[in-house]
């Protein structure tokens, strides 16, 4: 068991390091502030972005039937659904995630 | 990973957030989802104190959740899977909202289509070259864009 002077110098390095990383970009960043490129890129890169984290997290899905695969496209379809039908975060999150679990625990392994 | 944060440095209204405390706090609980609340048109002119409350309360529920999931994680049995699928839908929520605010289709699907390409030639490192590849056509679309309205 480590001890604990240990541990907190572990958990004070890595938060270190997590602001100098988060921060850094910043200060490249700041000279750019009154340029026109900003607002261009401020109203088209948010969607693109989110795009690409949702990709990154179901990247893993084998594109053939599978039961992981149904249960990944049915979460999508059911979140989405949900959400342009009554636009509630809460609900469409929830709603897509049970639809998922539900399907990726239940259905059986075919192959 | 963490490499996405040089585009979250972007669009992030720090300009709003001043004194060095409130910035060194705010750079450091920089998250996807603080980005995406406070990335909208409306949100370049909030206060200092609501971007600093909206980062907070992630920080708390991100440490929070991740606690009653470490202490509660082995009360779930192990035939219920794909609960992490919540992130994926949480993501996918705050993509219909932006796009929602924005009215643009063709953009995301350039995204979607970054992705694919970074995921074939990547594989583990596909977030950044998925980010990298789509920002370098955000950039040359800008270029273009503005040569063509040069010649109107």
């Amino acid at each position: 068991m480590p001890e604990t002077p240990y541990i907190l110098a572990a958990i004070l390095i890595s938060a270190a390091i997590t602001w100098a990383l988060r921060a850094a970009p910043f200060a490249f960043v700041a000279p750019m502030r009154r340029s026109a490129v900003l607002p261009y890129l401020n109203e088209y890169m948010p969607p693109g972005i989110m795009v690409i984290l949702v990709f990154y997290t179901v990247r893993n899905t084998p594109l053939s039937i599978t039961p992981l695969t149904v249960a990944v496209a049915v979460g999508l379809i059911t979140t989405a659904g949900l959400h342009l039908w009554r636009s509630n975060a809460t609900l469409s999150v929830l709603g897509g995630t049970a639809a998922h679990v539900i399907l990726a625990s239940t259905l059986p392994t075919w192959s | 990973m963490n490499f996405r944060h040089v585009f979250y440095a972007l669009s992030f209204p720090m300009r709003r957030v001043h004194g060095i405390g409130a910035k060194i706090y705010s750079t450091f609980t920089l998250t996807d989802s603080a980005w995406a609340l406070t990335t909208s048109r409306e949100a370049q002119t909030w206060s200092r104190r609501r971007i600093l409350t909206i980062q907070a309360c992630f920080q708390v529920a991100w440490a929070g959740s991740v606690t009653i999931g470490a202490l509660g994680g082995s009360f779930i049995p192990e035939s219920v899977v794909g609960l992490n699928f919540a992130l994926t839908a949480f993501f996918l929520v705050l993509c219909i909202d932006m796009c929602r605010n924005r009215k643009n289709v063709p953009v995301p699907l350039v995204a979607l289509g970054c992705a694919v390409v970074g995921n074939l030639f990547f594989s583990e490192g596909m977030l950044v070259a998925a980010m990298i590849l789509f920002v370098t056509f955000l950039l040359a679309r800008y270029v273009a864009l503005k040569m063509v309205n040069r010649r109107a």
